[in-house]
Parts: structure tokens; sequence; C-alpha cells
């Protein structure tokens, strides 16, 4: 999962629409899952993004799979427990002493779609957006201050170089022979002999990081000048009102 | 002329301190000015570094006291973002100063801060990394990069500000050879062509001491010496080699040579003017006793062999071809190459560390494809690059026994046997930190914390020690220290295997050397003869010792390698006569 969660860089229609944009729809489709209660209308959602994600965002079915099957696991647990607890009146069928009504596997089917729904939607959103725009369109277009936008984005600058220096902490240490003593105090040392010398690295880096973002005069004026810009195109505003459009007239059609 | 930087009086103590970094400090430094600054590590360096551009005390807090000028203005009253446009800083490490994801980011960081027009930058971004020599990198991951790349994008980060001043602090320290010597040249074309001030700190000289313009020399918070390169190396060279300073090779030969009696018109810094002085005054005894400081012997004395090895990575880059060797038992080895030409790869197979394939890699004459990193540790001490990441205990005394502790299963709370309890006093009494056996190891200093991981890598015993780039960033006194350690181990009977970028220590202490180039070997045999396989030394990008330099450019018709000075002074049988 943590392969499959992050930038994709390709080039498609939904990698070059603005964050802001990608934002707006993950709401529409927040909201739209939101609207309804039973199976039909959630799966024609999910299968909306879905294709979306197919046709749009360029993703491969794979890849799609890859990235939500720990939630679709979770999602089957999830149902089979909604199913078992929502009481219903249509009886369907009978597991052993269990009553399965169409009422309640309806509503889990729906709840369960929601869930992966979101999580799926949410995936093609990092998937199809760089992280720096992401950044640049918060403080850009929302207004955020750079000083807490960037932060986030500092973190994902790290990762890599972490987990590289946690692959070499692990041998380094599993050649001293740790690992070979057993039993939970043991296992609890190792687990400080590890996290040390990672943080006393993470330390001393974090440090220097302040040190040469402060001498490269970060947060000295409130706000900053960006070589990259981001500005709403035409075909983004398009698909933003694409989804826009239906998502206002569904709500009127439910509440209404 | 009026100072770019000028220094009265300054003293500093870090916030929870009690000794002050800075003592009573004053220093000058004049506008265009190439200027080195080399002390023993934790001399304060990089505190006085960071106090040019207002980093201490605004940053790092503590008591400053004293009176800091830097473009007439007073930093102490100053914001930092003020100072940013006039000094560029550059660190050690490269990933710790890199805090974006693309280099085309990195470098607009700070003129984005400082509020530039975004055309503007544009502008700047191509010719910052135009003369880092990184054109094309633009949209390149930081990442991914190699580490001189990484600290040529940090040059041009800073050089994006446009600074008059630029400051690498240690900046070379993990590079390798060849890195190094790029980035000394970027600095003297930048101070040349481009008349920035440029301020070095380096603890590796032998390539940059000839190009600057003026040394200073650092010790316990002050400057103790200054002057030109010939000065400050003529005249107070006993005093930076006491202090555990590194000092050109060809210096300190020179030095040996005026001490006994031979007159220098310039006393020699680089190799040219050391050739210049001596030809004609030198010539050649043909009996230079070799440096071969082992005899081989027969039999089944191999402690390890590699038969055809291959690797490919899992994302499908060759890292070792079809890779050969043996290492003898007792012998002294040495792996040389740039960084990324397999070494690690290399010895990780050694280790086990990577499992090789069936009949690749025999150790002590046993095969060691099934074999697990546990029971691998019980044939060879592995040392890695940081010490740090190898500590696992809370005292040095339990970091130095913590193998045995495992080996016999003695838990935390048991009472360790009076023979485990000696073993270990016998081995920091042999490293000379017994009377520091209470502290915590990530307390020690660098030098202490390698010498410790070392020792508590091998006190299960093990005949075979490899070390990975265990001098790197060390100074003269520590890295001499570590290497004495590895020759007395050597001594006991035990194989040591090193990578290292070190040169002039590979010369001084090592018997043989393996060369690897794009995961090739191409060299396996004596130090001695390696440099004169011009080929493989130009294809590895390995730099020739200076005495070696030397002494090619003296006899070139002599066909063999001079590496060390006692070698060189051995070279001369008439040294009185002639003088």
């Amino acid at each position: 999962m943590s392969i499959a969660f992050q930038y994709q860089e390709n080039k498609s229609f939904l990698h070059s629409v603005d964050p802001v944009t990608k934002l707006v729809w993950m709401a529409c489709v927040s909201i739209l899952v939101f609207l309804y209660e039973s199976a039909i209308p959630q799966l024609m959602i999910f299968l909306a993004v879905f294709l979306t994600a197919i046709i749009f965002a360029r993703l491969s079915f794979l890849f799609l799979i890859r990235g939500i099957w720990i939630m679709l696991l979770f999602g089957v647990g999830f149902f089979v427990l909604q199913v078992i607890l929502v009481p219903g009146e249509t009886l369907l069928f009978n597991v052993g002493f269990l009553n399965i009504y169409q009422e309640s596997l309806d509503f889990a089917l729906a709840i369960t779609g929601r869930l992966v729904t979101i999580f799926t939607t949410s995936l093609i959103f990092v998937a199809t957006s760089d992280p720096r725009d992401v950044v640049i369109s918060l403080t850009q277009k929302l207004k955020i201050p750079y000083k807490y936008a960037y932060s986030l984005f500092i973190a994902l600058r790290f990762v890599p170089t972490l987990e590289q220096e946690a692959k070499v902490i692990e041998s380094a240490q599993k050649i001293r022979g740790v690992g070979k003593q057993k039993g939970l105090r043991n296992k609890m040392e190792n687990l400080k002999r590890f996290t040390m010398p990672l943080l006393m690295g993470a330390v001393r880096r974090v440090r220097v990081t302040a040190n040469t973002m402060e001498a490269k005069g970060y947060g000295a004026f409130p706000d900053r000048t960006y070589i990259r810009k981001i500005s709403f195109s035409a075909k983004g505003i398009l698909f933003g009102i694409a989804w826009c459009g239906p998502t206002i007239y569904l709500i009127f059609n439910r509440l209404l | 002329m009026n100072p770019i930087i000028q220094l009265k009086d300054v003293t500093f103590t870090y916030e929870d301190e009690d000794s002050s970094v800075l003592k009573n400090l004053s220093l000058e430094i004049y506008e265009g000015e190439f200027v080195l600054i080399v002390g023993p590590s934790g001399c304060g360096k990089t505190t006085l570094c960071q106090t040019f551009n207002g980093i201490v005390p605004n940053v790092m807090e503590g008591e400053m006291a004293g009176d800091i000028q830097v473009n007439n203005k007073d930093v102490l009253h100053l914001d930092l973002k003020d100072l940013s446009t006039k000094i560029g800083l550059v660190f050690q490490d490269p990933d710790a100063q890199l805090c974006n994801i693309y280099v085309e980011d990195e470098v607009a960081f700070a003129p984005e801060n400082l509020r530039v027009d975004p055309d503007e930058i544009r502008q700047r971004i191509s010719h910052c990394l135009k003369l880092v020599g990184m054109e094309g990198f633009e949209n390149r991951k930081v990442h991914e990069l190699s580490g001189g790349q990484k600290q040529k994008v940090g040059i041009a980060s800073v050089l994006s500000m446009q600074p008059s001043t630029l400051i690498l602090d240690n900046a070379t320290a993990n590079l390798d050879p060849q890195a190094t010597k790029d980035i000394f040249m970027l600095m003297q074309v930048l101070h040349k062509e481009y008349g920035h001030t440029v301020i070095m700190v380096e603890s590796k000289i032998d390539d940059i001491m000839h190009l600057v313009d003026r040394v200073l020399v650092m010790d316990d918070g002050r400057i103790v010496e200054q002057g030109t390169p010939q000065e400050v190396l003529e005249n107070s060279m006993d005093v930076l080699s006491e202090m555990g300073v590194w000092v050109p090779e060809v210096s300190e030969l020179a030095l040996e040579l005026k001490q006994k009696g031979l007159h220098f018109n310039k006393f020699p810094i680089s190799v040219e003017e050391a050739a210049e002085e001596l030809s004609g005054k030198w010539s050649l005894n043909k009996f230079i006793p070799s440096t071969m400081k082992k005899q081989k012997k027969s039999g089944d004395t191999s402690a390890i062999s590699v038969k055809g090895l291959h690797y490919k990575y899992p994302n499908g880059t060759v890292a070792l071809k079809n890779v050969n060797f043996e290492v003898e038992k007792g012998s002294f080895v040495t792996i040389l190459g740039t960084n990324g030409s397999g070494k690690t790869t290399l010895v990780k197979h050694l280790m086990g560390i990577i499992p090789p394939p069936k009949g690749k890699v025999l150790v002590n004459n046993k095969d060691i494809a099934k074999r697990d990193l546990l029971a691998m540790s019980d044939e060879i001490a592995y040392v890695f690059q940081n010490p740090e990441h190898q500590f696992v205990a809370d005292t040095v005394f339990e970091e130095v026994i913590y193998g045995l502790r495992v080996k016999e299963n003695i838990d935390r709370d048991e009472e360790l046997p009076q023979e485990i309890v000696d073993k270990g006093i016998d081995a920091l009494k042999q490293i000379q930190l017994y009377d520091q056996k209470d502290r915590n190891p990530f307390v020690l200093s660098g030098g202490e914390k390698r010498r410790l991981s070392v020792m508590a890598s091998l006190i299960l015993g093990q005949d075979i020690v490899i070390l990975d780039e265990p001098t790197t960033g060390q100074d003269y006194k520590s890295a001499t220290h570590l290497l004495q350690l590895c020759k007395d181990l050597q001594e006991q009977g035990k194989t040591i295997i090193m990578i290292t970028h070190d040169i002039r220590l590979v010369c001084k202490w090592a018997d043989d050397a393996i060369v690897m180039h794009q995961g090739e070997l191409i060299y396996d045999g004596s130090v001695e003869s390696l440099f004169m396989e011009e080929d493989v030394l130009k294809k590895a990008s390995l730099i020739e010792p200076p005495i070696s330099k030397l002494s090619k450019s003296l006899f070139p018709s002599y066909d063999k390698a001079v590496i060390t000075i006692d070698q060189f002074l051995q070279s001369e049988e008439r040294v009185k006569q002639i003088l």
C-alpha cells in the first residue's frame, strides 16, 4: 500500500487538472456517497469514480486494486458485521441460525461501498497530484500560510532517506547479534536499540536542515514568490462543473 | 582594504554547555580572498562558520560576547534574512541541507523565500546549475543523486541567492576523491572568474592547499596561526601535526628534507613546486626498499575466495560482473573505487548481507551460500560506516561485550562471568577507552565511536574484519589511531579488509588493493604496483598520492612506484653529499 499510495508521474487529463479542482471533485464524491443509503446508487458512484481513474487518470486496473485491496479486505469484514447487526424485515435466506434480511444486506453494501469509494477517490487524488503542486495550490489558491503548507512537504522529502537509513541500521545491528535473544523483554530492548540511532541521526539532520532553511531566508517574509504557478485551466473548470452540476442537482432532488 | 568579515574578541558558549566553543577569537576576511580553515575536530570550525551568517547566535542560541561585522553591518543586531543574501553556507551532510524533492525547486528555494521575481529566478536556476555543471538536472529528484551531485546542487542552491561570499563547511567529507577534486576546481573557478570570496573548512588538504590565498589554523576555539600556505606550513607544521590535522604530503616530505639540511628557495606545498625545487638536487638510488610488508604463503591460507560472482539489483541494474579474487589470511587488503562502483555491494556478499549463490563465495574455505547473517557474524566482524548504526547498549562497557552476552545468552540483569568482564576490560584498554566505560556510546567523540565499534564487532574473536570507509571525515589523529588499531589486529593474525577513499592511508598501511570499476574488478595486486597501472588509476578515478606523482615527475624512467615518505627518503643514498 505504501508504494501505491504516492504520486505517480504520468501524463493524463487528471494529472493536468489543478489540485484545488481535484479537491472540489473529492468533495462532490463525498457529498454524493452520503446522499444515498442503498446499494445501487452507491455502486454507480463507485463505478463513476473507478472509470474516472481508468479513463481520465490513466491508472491501471491492477494499480487501483493494489491500492485499495487493504481497504477492500477491511470492507468485507465491515460488510459482514453490518449484515449481521443491522435489523431488517424482508427475510432473504438464513445461514445456520443467522437470518439475513434484504434491508440489512442493502444497507451494508451501501455503507461499505461508501468507504471504498472515498478511499479510492483519495488514492486517485494522491496518485495524480504532484506534492509540490498541492503545497503551492494550498498557499496560492487557498491562502494557507506557506510555512504550514511547506512543513508537510519537507517531511515527504525525508521519507526515502529515513527508509534507507532504517535498512542499514537493521542489518548493522543484526550483525551485532541483535535478534538472537528471544522473549518479549528483549524484543522491547531491540526496539529501543533500533530507534536510538535512527532518532539521533534524524535529530542531528533536522537541526542542520532548520539551519540551512533559515539561512536561505525561509520564513523571513510572510509571503514568497513561486517559480511554479498553479492556474485553473478551461478543461479543469469543465471537469469541476461536470461533477458539481449533477451533485447540486441531486442534493436538491434528495432533500426537497 | 576593508574586511568583508570581521570578528573582534568573539566568545561564544552554546546554551546548556559549560565551556565556550569560541574563545576571544578575532579574524578578518577580505573581499575576493580564498581562505582555508583547518583544525582538529571539535575545535569550533563549524560554529565559527555559522557566526558569519548569523545562524549562531540567532538560531543556535547561546551566550555571545564580542563584535561581528559582515559587509560593515553588525551581525548581532541584524535579521537573518538581511545576511543570507551576503553569505552562502554549504554543510557537510548533503542529505540534511537539501529540503526539496526536485533539483529545480531546491535552487529556487532561497530566492523564492526572498521574494525574487519568478522570471529572474528562472534565469538564476539555469545560470547556477550551469556553473556547478548540473545543467539538465532541473527535474531530477534530489534523493536519487550521488553524493557529489547533491553537494553541487547544494552549492547551486546558495549561489542562487547571489551571495558575495561562499562558505563550505567540510562539504567534501562524504565524497570520493574525484568528486572532491571537482568541488575544489569549482570553488577555484567561482573565486577566480566570478570574484566570490571563498572560505573553506577542509580536513583533506592535499589538493586544495596550493589554491588558497590564506590559511587559518584553529585550535580550541582560537585562531592559533595564520598566513599564506607556505608560511603556515613552513613555520608551524609541527604544531599542525601535533594538533592532529592533515598536512600536505609534499610539505611533510619537504620538512623532513629541510631538517636534513636541504635548502628550498620556496617551501613547496604542491607536487609541481616540489618537483621544481628538487629536480637536479635529487637523484635515484636503484635500491628502494619495497613496501611489501608480508611474504606470500602458499597452501590453504585463503581467508576469503570469490569465484565468478555476478549480481543484479532487483531493478535490473548490474552491480557486479564476474568478480574473482582471493584474500589471504593475515593480509591487509583495501578495496578502492568511486562511489557506486560496486565496493559496498561486493563486501555485502562476503558477509551474507546479500546472500551469494552457491559456490561463489568461500569464507575460511567454506561455502557461505546457505548461511545467514547471524551465523556469519561468528566468522567475520563487519564495521559499518556510521558507528552509531551499530550501537546497541547504554554504556561503553556493555557495548563492547554485547556480542558475548548474546552468544552466552546472558540476560540483562544476570551477572556476567568474570571471564567476559576481563575480556571487555582488555578490549577497552586496547583502544584507550577503559576510563570511559560507564559513558553512553553516543556521547563519545567521532574517533572514539569508530574505535569502539571496531572493538565491539570483534569481541567474538573473529579472524576477518571488514571496515566500510572507517576514516571518512576523521582528522589525521583519529584516522591514524584507527589504522594503527587495524595494523595491531593484523599483527595478531587477523585479516583486514577495508573500503576507503583515503589513498594516503592506503599507501602507508595496506598491503594489497582491489580496485572496482562499474561492477568489474579491474585490479588485484599490491598497493605499490597499483600506481604504475596508469589505465587502472584513470578508469577508477583514483587520485595518486602526491609522493608518487612527485617521484614520477622526478624520475620518469623509474619502473616502480614510490608511495610513502619513508620510501622517498630512501631513494637517495647520497643526501648529505649533495647538501
